[in-house]
């Protein structure tokens, strides 16, 4: 027995939106296929993908018409024809392992760097002006200037890499998750003060969960940068990695063998910001 | 099953249950949901509603034992941006007994809320105590205070049925207990088919209804509501109204509420507490002898509009000064 809906908007939220089988059971996986195909979703897909391939016709059009046998610009024909071949050439995986683990070990750091100064941040009332402005001054340098500092105490082994990472990244997910952990309303801890919630309850289950949305996007822009930097590193002085390489096929004009390297590198962080993002999107779902 | 008229399709209807209905639905809620054990047989408490406020002398000493919440000489400062102290509230002193409906009325601004959430332990007083059943309170006492906040104060994050559940989940209940508990408290206002929904997908009557619901799960016997339906248009207000004064009288609570609608405040109490301008103080104490079960018939009557102008005489001449 339930009460009647007390208005017309009440009785549409009653009514409100049809709960859809989730996307891992068989049921609700056909459903999504039959949607994808059919829907808006599908006409996105096929569009953005679309575009995709109009634009590496019209690259592949303007290098043949006007750059012909030029040795810089070579056709996207020829960059997936000969210069795949560079990913199984000798030392070229090794390269990418190498700048993964760095640029994994970066991130680690800057993470728990990030997460925990800025969260302390962010529950001080005071330091949270004087945070924000330092931190906001920090992100405006071009830390590319600190760069043969950093070579001075850390060699151009991978310590260097790996803090010039750091220092990229550390510094947007610090910024979020002091806002994200400051701006809690205030009525929530309240509530679970009220409910008989001490300061462990009040950070547990009212702060931290207030402050994820932000924390989780600090989290996918510090990513980026992170990677920017442990690739700056590299391509500025390293022996090793990635962007060793790419300096190396460029000095040396394998420039097919360039544009598949360059190309690989930003595959590489398109499939870590996809993961970012739908990370990001699962655990904020209840923002609808 | 809902503790609202069961079968009354409109708000006319809802309105003209008898007193025999209410005990009536109290008595099958009483078997619906055997954990909602109050101290006192709520359908007692039904019967001495019913028979008026009128008919207890207010605090005499013998009285003293049923006094659920005694305020003495409260008052309560805060500090201005500016470093100014101000005093919102100014030695105000009154007391609550088992079983009743008492509001806090007054310009805003004046101070309402501080009190309120003195009275939950969630704000300290500059001088004056509160005593809740006898022990002076100190901080929030979650196994004898419940609170519905102005802005609800759900947590987004959680599923309506979850939202209830973290009053029980602070307090360590075991999971399966939890959940059975959070889901009849739902039912109780007629929540539970939409459990599994986010706070966001709710419309704000039902977010409210979900407040209240989060506040009668732990089973206290007070319950402070701060303006509860501030935030909601007039006729969602008016059929809430109706509904949380016959949950209410049912479930047998002791019962301050704080608002700025004098039909609400009439409708609603057994007393009426009249509040003054910062510094508020107790301008004067009305009490309501209307019956119970009330409807807005009760309110339209002579009496209930004689109460009704008295307050607002009283409240025009306050927001003047």
């Amino acid at each position: 027995m339930r009460i009647r809906p007390a208005s017309l908007a009440e009785a549409y939220v009653e009514v409100g939106p049809v709960r859809r089988a989730p996307w891992w059971s068989p049921a609700g996986g056909r459903a999504r296929l039959r949607g994808a195909l059919r829907g808006r979703r599908l006409r996105v897909f096929l569009l953005r993908w679309a575009t995709v391939l109009a634009l590496i016709g019209v690259y592949e059009a303007i290098t043949r018409l006007f750059f012909a046998g030029s040795l810089f610009l070579p056709p996207a024909s020829e960059i997936f024809t000969r210069g795949m071949g560079v990913f199984v050439e000798e030392g070229v995986p090794e390269a990418l392992q190498t700048t993964a683990v760095e640029y994994g070990i970066a991130f680690a750091v800057a993470t728990l760097i990030g997460l925990s100064c800025g969260a302390a941040l962010g529950a001080i009332p005071g330091a949270r002006g004087v945070g924000r402005d330092l931190l906001q001054v920090l992100m405006a340098l071009p830390q590319i200037a600190i760069y043969p500092i950093i070579i001075l105490f850390f060699g151009i082994g991978p310590g260097a890499k790996i803090v010039f990472g750091v220092t990229h990244g550390v510094f947007p997910i610090m910024l979020s998750t002091m806002s994200g952990v400051g701006e809690v309303e205030e009525t929530l801890p309240r509530a679970i003060r009220a409910m008989g919630g001490g300061w462990v309850a009040v950070t547990w289950r009212a702060v931290l969960p207030s402050a994820l949305p932000s924390v989780l996007t600090g989290l996918r822009v510090g990513a980026k940068t992170c990677l920017l930097g442990v690739l700056l590193a590299e391509l500025l002085s390293s022996v090793n990695g990635t962007g060793a390489l790419v300096m190396m096929y460029s000095a040396n004009g394998r420039i097919p063998q360039l544009y598949a390297l360059t190309l690989g590198i930003c595959v590489g962080a398109f499939a870590v910001n996809t993961l970012m993002t739908v990370v990001e999107r699962r655990l904020t779902r209840w923002r609808g | 099953m809902s503790l609202f008229h069961p079968t009354g399709p409109r708000v006319g209807s809802l309105l003209s249950g008898s007193i025999r209905q209410a005990a009536m639905t109290v008595a099958r809620r009483d078997h619906g949901t055997p954990s909602e054990s109050d101290g006192a047989p709520a359908s007692t408490v039904v019967e001495a509603r019913t028979s008026g406020p009128s008919a207890a002398p207010s605090l005499g000493p013998s009285f003293r034992s049923s006094e659920v919440i005694r305020v003495e000489h409260l008052a309560v400062s805060y500090r201005r941006s500016d470093g100014a102290e101000v005093r919102a509230v100014e030695d105000v002193s009154f007391s609550v007994r088992e079983g009743e409906f008492v509001t806090l009325i007054g310009p805003s601004g004046c101070g309402k809320t501080s009190l309120l959430r003195v009275m939950g332990g969630l704000l300290r007083p500059a001088a004056g105590q509160v005593y809740v059943n006898d022990v002076l309170v100190k901080g929030p006492m979650p196994d004898a205070i419940a609170y519905v906040f102005q802005d609800f104060a759900l947590f987004p994050w959680r599923t309506a049925r979850a939202n209830v559940e973290i009053a029980l989940q602070l307090k360590r209940v075991p999971r399966g207990e939890r959940r059975r508990r959070a889901l009849d408290a739902l039912d109780m206002v007629g929540l539970a088919e939409v459990a599994d929904r986010f706070p966001r997908e709710l419309s704000g009557g039902m977010q409210q209804r979900l407040a209240v619901a989060r506040a009668l799960v732990s089973n206290c016997g007070i319950l402070l509501l701060d303006e509860p339906f501030g935030a909601l248009d007039e006729q969602t207000r008016l059929v809430l109204g109706v509904q949380l004064s016959q949950l209410l009288e049912s479930a047998g609570r002791t019962i301050v509420f704080v608002t700025h609608s004098l039909q609400e405040a009439v409708f609603l109490s057994d007393r009426i507490l009249v509040l003054s301008h910062q510094p508020c103080r107790i301008k004067k104490t009305v009490e309501v002898p209307l019956p119970r079960p009330r409807g807005p018939d009760q309110v339209k009557s002579p009496a209930g509009q004689r109460i009704e102008a008295e307050l607002f005489q009283l409240l025009y001449r306050e927001s003047l000064v």
